[in-house]
């Protein structure tokens, strides 16, 4: 095991690494925001357990939760915070130094 | 039986991460998309549809006008705004926002609505006589062009 080796694991983002919270972060990174709705159908989760796991990430300061309305209809929009691109971006360069070897 | 799967067994602990479950997790990264074809219809067609209706308004506001029409000026104003309310509807069923989409969408309003302004001012500036509809057409089409370039922005950024 080298030294390498031992620091990329180190940089890993437990917050980010269990794989839903993972797959929810990884959908948030290409967009501005995104709709509730839309990120428990691309993550193929259920209601409960996207809520569940927003919360998490929300107290991680991970992600920003906005919710409005559209009309009558109760909306709610998840947004990756600076704080959460950063982490995000390097728990992939962790990644990469893993897969790399 | 519900048998959405959760979040709670089996989850490898930071440190046991192999370098294939390394590159799967990686790929997985790259390919995750949440803006769908609609949503890219929806964004594009709003801001596209922006440049159409404000360069529309900078024909009509001449067309009426410059004959004296003020009712038909005031229905015009109404369907611009009626237009409005409609895009931003439209806009507003997209369930996902493309990176980039507010800095490209204000960057081309904000040209649309320069040209808008500069155009109503050089129009109701030259009133004796009115501009023709040579010239104010192309006005128009020129008000329009930042936000039609703007769509055609986001749909190629958000397709990459």
């Amino acid at each position: 095991m080298t030294d390498q080796e031992q620091h990329a694991r180190f940089r890993l983002d437990e917050v980010i690494h269990a794989p839903v919270r993972f797959s929810i972060v990884a959908a948030l990174a290409h967009v501005e925001e995104a709709d509730f709705a839309a990120v428990r159908d691309a993550v193929q989760v259920s209601d409960s357990v996207l809520s569940k796991q927003v919360t998490l990430l929300e107290r991680a300061g991970y992600v920003e939760v906005k919710k409005g309305y559209v009309g009558k209809r109760p909306r709610t929009w998840l947004k990756l915070t600076p704080v959460g691109e950063a982490a995000f971006n390097g728990h992939l360069q962790a990644l990469r130094a893993i897969a790399g070897q | 039986m519900n048998t959405i799967p959760s979040d709670s067994v089996d989850i490898p602990l930071p440190g046991d991460v192999t370098a294939a479950q390394a590159r799967a997790a990686l790929s997985q990264a790259s390919s995750a998309q949440l803006v769908t074809p609609r949503d890219l219809r929806l964004l594009t067609g709003f801001v596209a549809g922006v440049g159409v209706i404000v360069g529309a308004i900078l024909y009509l506001s001449w067309a009426t006008l410059s004959v004296g029409n003020q009712g038909g000026f005031a229905i015009s104003m109404s369907l611009y705004a009626a237009a409005l309310a409609l895009l931003l509807v439209i806009k507003s069923r997209a369930r996902a926002i493309p990176r980039g989409f507010r800095r490209t969408y204000n960057i081309g309003f904000a040209v649309t609505m320069t040209a808008y302004c500069t155009g109503i001012l050089w129009i109701f500036g030259h009133q004796s006589p009115w501009p023709s509809a040579s010239v104010v057409i192309p006005m128009s089409i020129v008000t329009a062009v930042p936000c039609l370039i703007a769509a055609a922005l986001v749909h190629r950024t958000a397709r990459a």
